[in-house]
């Protein structure tokens, strides 16, 4: 007679099959209906090319800036022992948790023409409103801070003594970053930036008030599928469907490239 | 430890000296102050005739700066760099020549018999072998001394006392000032001769094992009780 699982681990497992479940059924939905219909047509199209050419490229400018600005950034907060570096990480991760108007309404403060700084953009003949640049900015507003977390957790987690190690040998605090820390860290900060690139790629309602939605312009994928819900809901479906496979591919990478370095040596 | 009183007037010319203490003693933060991690609020610190610290003028050189050599617990080997790479990184901190930096890789390889783990990474090595690769890095740039916190503290018992074999043979082939610090009573077998107590944070005089009582009262019974111990099996390692 094949033994019996107790009651309370039926439980636990039914309890989790709920929200399994709960976050799997949309997405399995998705593929399942999105998988009919005309793919080929809607996947070839200009406006879906032209939205796909745009999310990609914006999300990865504004990669490249997350990792070029936030690196250094994480690493300086990971080592820093000053009594108010605990406020600082909160104020550099706050946008992640922001709500998405909140987000553009910001963004448009401090970059409008209207805002903080517009008269001084007006001068320079600058318009980030409704431009592309725009996109990435707020790609970066709402994306970096997962990259800065993820950066600061890899550093955090280097052996102390190495550092001091580096340090008796004469190695100064540059050295140490390039050849000891960033190494060191390398798997995480890839991972890290697996997600904040997925998180850039679905960037939507602070782009729509920040950036716009104009075809071509400033029209990402996220706008193109919430235009076509408007007339063709099998056209945002198959849209989705794209962008589903996209966020998965970037964060099975990213998960595998974490589960390697959680387990090295 | 909130105050660690660093009274110590420490002229020892011996070329090992061997720090001994309870745990919580003071003993790694009194290595942490050579290497200038603790700030002193008075005196001096002077290895071989180099200031370090200087409290009246304000000289405090900082850790990169002080040339010792250091061995922590661990050994702090690099996990991502081969033991070929853990030389190079040490010594390209003091020869900027790559020729010359090649040239002392490959001598201090062949000195500490490292030639064929030259390849290898820190994972891939036993005890004996990771200590030998960290003494080689520490001593590659040539440190005025060479600062030892606990070196058999990581080795599991059955090793122990080969790789303490081998320290000790090590360590008679190098001609430069050594700090080691220890809570093991066995470490000191083949170094019986400059002993120095710590004790709550102030240090001894130090003397040879044989003679080594606190100037004075101990600070604590937990101290005297230490001492008690350590000095007879010490005693009894050295005569066996």
């Amino acid at each position: 007679m094949k033994p019996r699982l107790p009651l309370q681990s039926w439980t636990l497992h039914g309890m989790a099959l709920v929200l399994v479940l709960m976050l799997m059924l949309p997405m399995l939905a998705l593929i399942a209906q999105g998988l009919h219909g005309d793919i080929l047509r809607v996947l070839l199209a200009p406006a879906t090319v032209q939205a796909l050419w745009l999310s990609l490229s914006t999300s990865a400018v504004a990669l490249l800036l997350v990792v070029i600005f936030g690196t250094p950034l994480s690493y300086l907060l990971s080592r820093s022992k000053a009594p108010f570096i605990e406020k600082i990480q909160t104020l550099v991760q706050l946008p992640v948790v922001l709500p998405p108007a909140v987000a553009g309404v910001a963004l448009l403060s401090a970059f409008g023409q209207k805002g903080m700084l517009g008269p001084a953009l007006d001068a320079l003949g600058l318009r980030i409103v409704f431009s592309t640049a725009a996109i990435v900015m707020t790609a970066v507003f709402v994306a970096g801070p997962l990259y800065v977390q993820g950066a600061l957790n890899a550093f955090s987690s280097i052996d102390e003594e190495l550092f001091l190690v580096a340090r008796s040998m004469g190695a100064k605090s540059l050295r140490i970053f390039w050849k000891v820390a960033l190494p060191l860290a390398r798997p995480a900060l890839v991972s890290a930036s697996l997600l904040c690139a997925a998180r850039a790629l679905g960037e939507f309602g602070a782009t729509l008030m920040f950036a716009g939605n104009l075809p071509g312009k400033t029209q990402t994928m996220p706008l193109l599928i919430y235009t076509a819900m408007e007339s063709d809901f099998a056209q945002a479906r198959t849209l989705s469907l794209l962008l589903l496979v996209l966020s998965a591919l970037l964060l099975s990478v990213s998960l595998s490239l974490s589960r390697k370095w959680r387990a090295r040596p | 430890m909130g105050r660690l009183l660093l009274n110590v007037h420490l002229q020892s010319y011996a070329q090992m000296l061997v720090l001994i203490g309870p745990n919580g003693s003071g003993k790694s933060s009194f290595l942490r102050a050579l290497l200038g991690l603790v700030p002193i609020n008075k005196g001096y610190i002077t290895v071989r005739g180099r200031q370090l610290d200087h409290v009246p003028t304000g000289l405090g050189l900082a850790t990169e700066q002080r040339r010792l050599g250091y061995v922590p617990q661990s050994y702090g080997l690099f996990p991502h760099l081969t033991v070929e790479q853990q030389l190079t990184f040490a010594v390209q901190c003091h020869f900027r020549e790559r020729a010359a930096q090649r040239s002392s890789v490959r001598a201090a390889l062949e000195q500490w018999d490292l030639v064929a783990l030259a390849g290898r990474r820190s994972h891939e090595l036993s005890g004996g072998q990771r200590q030998r690769v960290a003494l080689a890095r520490a001593l590659i740039g040539e440190p005025l001394a060479l600062l030892l916190d606990e070196p058999l503290a990581a080795q599991d018992v059955q090793s122990r006392e080969q790789v303490r074999e081998a320290l000790h043979s090590h360590l008679n082939s190098i001609t430069l000032p050594v700090i080691m610090v220890t809570h093991d009573p066995e470490d000191v077998k083949y170094w019986p001769h400059c002993i120095a107590v710590m004790d709550n944070g102030r240090l001894h005089s130090p003397r040879h094992l044989n003679e080594v009582l606190p100037d004075g009262p101990p600070a604590s019974p937990q101290v005297s009780g230490f001492l008690q111990e350590f000095l007879a099996r010490a005693r009894r390692q050295v005569s066996s």
